[in-house]
């Protein structure tokens, strides 16, 4: 279990961390999610050693790690990460490599024990390589294979995806995956991906400028983001400006967009009042276009725009539509002319309202 | 805040244990010997324990001692003038070399670095044979009026300048490395011929490159020893490093006042470098694109006259002297002349024979050296590792330290370490050094950690930090760590640091002159001697079989080191960047 | 690493001088050793160094000095180091009865050295082939017809060079010595290091007219240069060589026995015979043959007594050194 407590780090008078405070069970992944400079690598920093903290403290299991008046070397911590840029020692060969931290073994049990690793990860042909002739996915499975030998407590990652081209980056993500579901570790996944944090991980923590911005699992956060900066990055990419009208129940509320009516879910936390002005956030995946005289559903809203830009994106198109003082992003399968006028639609659900 | 950083040496990282010992090794090593030089001009009984101020009195001694304020304007000449015509020599130089295709480009490299290497003393030596009334060219080629030209200020700002000018040469072929090319081709599409080009375009961009080096041509000219010392029989030239030597070592002896003129010394250069660090972060190649690409060649035809142009200089600056040595040290009468009846080997039998003062001392200095050159390199790797890679709180200082101190001069460091090492205090602990040649040792560390840590932090700068956070995450402990993943991946820059360092403590005149216990033979003061007596065949044999058989040391380390570990220098290793070694600055 | 501690091993053995008799001297190092172990059976390490460093090594290794006797020639600098109490005083070898009449002279009050010869520290010697008018005195050297090709020994360097200045301005008076020197100095004097240097430059002709010590210009002679020698009729400006023993020494036998063995005829005989230029000195002791070559027996040599010598040493040095910057 890896415990960080009040946590805070300091660079002169620019706060890196401050005051940080999660738990995560054993066994668990938790993405850590934040745009750069949130603080999501001092934290990773704190945690493996490489930097003290200026308060707070980590433990693992219960042990105390680090404080500002104690710090395990990094060398005596149960931990072991993979770096963004592996940090593969380009003069070793991958055996070598991998078997780095195995040195108190005996050369048998170290021979077996990375030849299972080279075998897990798949890089069995590759073990009498120099990392510069590796692919970049290669590269990528002899940094998780070495930080996987000296069986640590808690694996931590740092945006290990974030050099790789796309398409390699989806196949990784399934490798990943699977390899956290078999591994049963206690992970710690540094990104700044939100679809990528959702697929590996149980649990999210999401960092804004030092501090903890929202926490919970996956699942959850982004069905219900607490502020319209989470939700932005849950892929809510429509912002409209907009006031409460009248409540329809506990979660409903009317709201006023221009001078069309909706309906909207209401975010926490807030005080709802009519007349209040609030941001309504919107995923562009949740609108769709309105065919000609389709019946008008009660649970959905609709809405008309005019076509601002029309963006081809390989298999659909992207548009931007005019609302009349603000605009939408959608995503539609036929082409649009600019200047056309559409109807739109989005279930009452897909509209989140907040301060 | 002393609470908090108390407890945490209680948990004694590795990095900071290091770092406290390198710390204590520094502070005794460089910044204590310094600060006692400083200290004396204001208390001047403290070597005897006596802790009295006595006001900036002592300072003004300075105005009122004509050869002090002599010896003052002597060095400030030399080095202004120096400075400008040096940068002149090597930027032009550099200019022609990067921006022209001509013959003798390697020629040209060549006699930069051997200049650099070389001991000014010995430069001096040749020059000085060359001029002297029954010298080369008065005896031989008909010249007599080369003794008024080379023994006057100008002559000595000339040979400074033919002896300093790499520095500036190398700092503008580094900047002229690399280059953007549209910066030029964009000038070109507006019209400007190639010369506008150069003037508006081309050495704008050069200017910190050009500036730094004249930063550094003067500092070297600055605390320069080797200079002034040579010439004592010849010519009366007397610059601050020298006189500080002379404070001390002749009757009636004033430490007090060899600590006074040094900090007007040290004054000086310490401005000069603090400039000079100005410089080089301002110019941090920000003008550079990912569009910059490394040299410059075209298919244009040779350019002849200016390819005389640099091979006419290579013979002057490196072929006058070198080769009046290489002569001298074959004739028999210096005034017979160059003909077959005056040959002989005489010379170098006497230097080479068995029990011969130049083998005994040949002997000690190379251990010396070996000695200095090994702990130094040990030293500096581990300052370079924490002020590259950890968070230690007194990086602050060992980068202050190391920083301040790379323009002392040898007479400075020399002083000091009298200062310190002959203290009473340390006498009563039984811990006096001086007079013993462990001393010598010491002294060439002081003098070499600071240039070999430049050398590389440069090589460390390009590996990344997660390098070493990977290894240490692995359970590694941190000896293994630097020798296993550190030392492989800088090889290159620990061997060229460490070698310099070696070359650069055997021929080190100032602080032998300086340290060596009576009746301890070290090399560059013997061969000063020979040549100070006149002993001119004995003193050149010595320095050229003294020279062959360090740079053959150097060449077959480096050869040993390459071949032993050869996929480390194909592929891997960090070269250590030219900017960098630009720093080595030499007091000999 | 195994290397380094071996060399450090090395350099400390090396260090560990064995416990022979040490010997600071600006002369004769070439040969007293051995004929010292012969004659006494003492071990003795000889170090030299020019007369300038030699002092300055005994005042920096005040604290802790490593010499047990000393051979130096000046007997101001003797002076001030007895007054220092870096001397051993009361100094009564046997071989004191050989002293001659001008050797008596020269032991001083407190007996902390005795003497050990004597030679000019300045004559004038000029190159026959260069000047048609030979200067007569010191006072010719402002003549502007020698204008830039005099040359003399640093004072503050060489040995014998401060005992020629400080005689030249004990006997004119301290005014007129100045006003002399810096007549000559006006007149472009050439300041070598030492004798030596300014030696050569008399052979190579970079100087016709120099101020060198007795040993050197009769020595030049000798091996047939054209150089003649001028005596001054009142007496030459001359140093004497004085023997002492450390204070605190703890080999007081061997330097006592060393101080005695200098004073022996036989070896002062030796020393003349076989010190090169170094043995054309005025031997302080009877019975001793001086080099046919030297100086005319009836030269007349003048040394400043020691305490003047010693009381403006500092004073002459630096305003000599100032002077003398171009």
């Amino acid at each position: 279990m890896l415990e960080v407590s009040r946590l805070s780090r300091h660079y002169g008078s620019a706060t890196a961390l401050n005051g940080l405070d999660f738990r995560l069970e054993t066994g668990r992944v938790m993405a850590v999610l934040g745009p750069s400079g949130c603080g999501k690598s001092t934290l990773l920093k704190l945690i493996s050693g490489l930097e003290d903290p200026d308060a707070g403290e980590v433990r693992i299991n219960g042990q105390l790690i680090t404080s500002p008046s104690y710090s395990l070397p990094p060398e005596k911590r149960p931990i072991n990460m993979v770096f963004q840029d592996y940090a593969l020692w380009p003069h070793m060969k991958v055996r070598k490599i991998v078997g780095y931290g195995l040195a108190n073994m005996n050369r048998q049990a170290r021979q077996c024990r990375v030849d299972d690793l080279l075998a897990l990860m798949q890089l069995t042909p590759y073990a009498d390589r120099l990392p510069s002739e590796l692919s970049g996915g290669q590269q990528q499975r002899v940094a998780i294979a070495r930080a996987l030998a000296t069986d640590p407590e808690v694996l931590l990652f740092d945006e290990p995806l974030s050099n790789l081209d796309v398409q390699l980056r989806m196949t990784m993500r399934f490798e990943l995956a699977d390899l956290f579901q078999r591994l049963n570790k206690t992970v710690l996944y540094v990104t700044h991906d939100p679809l990528e944090a959702c697929a590996l991980a149980d649990e999210l923590l999401i960092l804004r400028n030092g501090h903890l911005e929202q926490t919970g699992t996956t699942q959850s956060l982004f069905a219900n983001p607490a502020t319209t900066w989470v939700a932005g990055l849950a892929g809510y990419d429509s912002q409209l400006p907009a006031r409460l009208h009248a409540p329809l129940d506990s979660n409903y509320w009317q709201v006023q967009v221009g001078d069309q009516r909706l309906v909207s879910r209401v975010g926490n936390p807030m005080n709802p009042e009519p007349g209040k002005a609030v941001q309504l956030m919107l995923h562009s995946d949740a609108i769709r276009l309105c065919t000609q005289g389709e019946n008008e559903r009660t649970d959905t809203n609709y809405m008309n725009g005019t076509v601002k830009q029309c963006l081809f994106e390989g298999h659909q198109w992207r548009l931007r539509l005019d609302l009349g003082g603000a605009e939408l992003a959608m995503l539609s399968e036929q082409a649009q002319q600019p200047g056309a006028k559409l109807q739109v639609a989005f279930s009452h659900q897909a509209l989140l309202a907040f301060d | 805040m002393m609470v908090r950083r108390f407890r945490r040496m209680r948990a004694l990282k590795p990095d900071t244990l290091v770092g406290i010992a390198i710390s204590l090794l520094l502070l005794i090593l460089v910044a204590a010997p310094m600060g006692l030089v400083l200290a004396q001009a204001f208390f001047p009984g403290i070597l005897q324990g006596d802790l009295a101020f006595s006001g900036i009195s002592q300072l003004q001694e300075l105005f009122q001692r004509r050869l002090w304020r002599v010896s003052l304007m002597n060095s400030l000449y030399l080095s202004s003038y120096t400075a400008i015509f040096g940068t002149l020599i090597g930027a032009s130089l550099a200019i022609i070399r990067h921006q022209y295709p001509i013959k003798g480009a390697t020629a040209l490299d060549l006699c930069a670095w051997a200049m650099l290497i070389m001991p000014s003393f010995i430069i001096a030596q040749g020059w000085i044979l060359f001029s002297i009334r029954d010298g080369i060219a008065a005896q031989w080629l008909g010249m007599p009026w080369v003794y008024d030209w080379v023994f006057s200020p100008q002559g000595l700002v000339a040979i400074m300048s033919f002896k300093n000018y790499p520095f500036a040469y190398l700092a503008v072929s580094a900047a002229m490395q690399w280059h953007v090319k549209e910066y030029q081709h964009a000038a070109r599409l507006c019209g400007a011929g190639p010369m506008r080009t150069l003037l508006t375009v081309r050495l704008p961009l050069l200017l910190p490159a050009i500036l730094s080096g004249m930063v550094l041509v003067f500092i070297d000219t600055l605390g320069d020893f080797g200079l002034p010392a040579a010439l004592a029989t010849t010519y009366r030239f007397p610059t601050l490093p020298y006189t500080i030597f002379t404070a001390m070592n002749q009757s009636p002896i004033r430490f007090d006042l060899a600590g006074v003129l040094s900090v007007y010394l040290m004054v000086i250069l310490m401005a000069a470098v603090a400039l000079y660090l100005w410089l080089l972060k301002r110019s941090r190649f920000d003008f550079l694109t990912a569009k910059a690409e490394a040299g410059f060649r075209s298919g244009r035809r040779v350019n002849k006259a200016l390819s005389f142009v640099a091979l006419a200089f290579v013979a002057i600056a490196l072929g006058i002297p070198m080769g009046t040595s290489l002569m001298v040290s074959f004739i028999d009468q210096m005034n017979t002349g160059f003909t077959p009846g005056n040959l002989t080997l005489v010379h170098y039998q006497s230097v080479l024979q068995s029990g011969s003062l130049l083998r005994e001392a040949l002997g000690n200095s190379l251990q010396i050296a070996l000695m200095a050159a090994t702990a130094s390199l040990l030293v500096s790797f581990l300052a370079a590792y924490l002020l590259t890679f950890s968070q230690f709180y007194l990086n602050g200082l060992i980068n202050v330290i190391c920083t301040m101190t790379l323009a002392v001069p040898g007479v400075i460091l020399g002083v000091g370490f009298i200062f310190f090492w002959n203290h009473p205090l340390l006498f009563n602990l039984g811990l006096s050094l001086y007079g013993h040649p462990f001393i010598l040792v010491l002294a060439g560390m002081a003098g070499a950690i600071p240039i070999a840590i430049r050398v590389l932090l440069g090589a460390m700068g390009q590996i990344p930090q997660s390098f070493m956070a990977a290894a240490a995450l692995q359970g590694v402990s941190l000896p293994r760590r630097l020798v296993t993943i550190l030392l492989p991946l800088t090889l290159a820059a620990f061997l060229s640091a460490g070698l310099a360092s070696f070359g650069s403590s055997v021929f080190d005149l100032a602080v032998t002159s300086i340290l060596h216990p009576p009746g301890y033979a070290v090399l560059p003061v013997v061969i000063d001697r020979m040549f100070l007596q006149g002993y001119y065949g004995l003193s050149t044999a010595s320095t050229l079989v003294a020279a062959t058989v360090t740079l053959g040391l150097i060449q077959a380390t480096q050869l040993a080191v390459r071949n032993l570990f050869k996929q480390l220098f194909q592929v891997h290793s960090a070269e250590p960047p030219v900017n960098s070694l630009n720093i080595e600055v030499r007091h000999a | 690493m195994k290397t380094v501690t071996a060399l450090c091993a090395l350099l400390l053995g090396n260090a560990a001088m064995a416990s022979s008799l040490v010997l600071y001297t600006n002369d004769f190092e070439d040969i007293i050793g051995d004929r010292f172990t012969a004659d006494t059976g003492h071990e003795i390490e000889v170090i030299q160094m020019s007369g300038g460093n030699l002092l300055a090594r005994i005042a920096a290794e005040a604290n802790n000095p490593r010499w047990d006797v000393l051979l130096f020639d000046g007997v101001g600098s003797l002076y001030s180091m007895d007054q220092q109490g870096m001397f051993m005083r009361n100094l009564a070898p046997e071989n004191e009865q050989y002293l001659t009449e001008q050797g008596r002279s020269l032991v001083p009050e407190s007996r902390a050295w005795m003497p050990a010869g004597t030679t000019a520290s300045c004559v004038l010697v000029y190159r026959t082939d260069l000047v048609s008018e030979p200067p007569a005195t010191f006072a010719d050297l402002t003549s502007s017809a020698f204008k830039g090709v005099i040359g003399q020994a640093d004072p503050a360097v060489a040995a014998p060079a401060y005992p020629c200045v400080a005689s030249l301005h004990y006997d004119m008076g301290m005014d007129a010595a100045r006003q002399l020197y810096s007549g000559i100095l006006d007149n472009d004097l050439r300041v070598f290091r030492t004798n030596g240097p300014t030696r050569r430059a008399l052979s190579a002709g970079e100087i016709s007219v120099a101020m060198l010590s007795s040993p050197n210009a009769y020595s030049m002679i000798q091996s047939g240069e054209p150089v003649e020698v001028v005596w001054p009729e009142a007496g030459a400006p001359s140093s004497s060589r004085g023997v002492a023993v450390q204070a605190s020494t703890d080999k007081t036998d061997a330097a006592q026995a060393f101080v005695n063995w200098m004073l022996s005829p036989a070896t002062q005989q030796f020393l003349t015979e076989n010190g090169g230029a170094d043995g054309l000195f005025l031997s302080p002791v009877e019975g001793v043959n001086p080099l046919s070559y030297g100086p005319p027996a009836e030269a007349v040599y003048r040394v400043a007594p020691a305490a003047w010598a010693a009381e403006h040493e500092a004073a002459i040095k630096s305003w000599f050194a100032d002077q003398a910057v171009n």
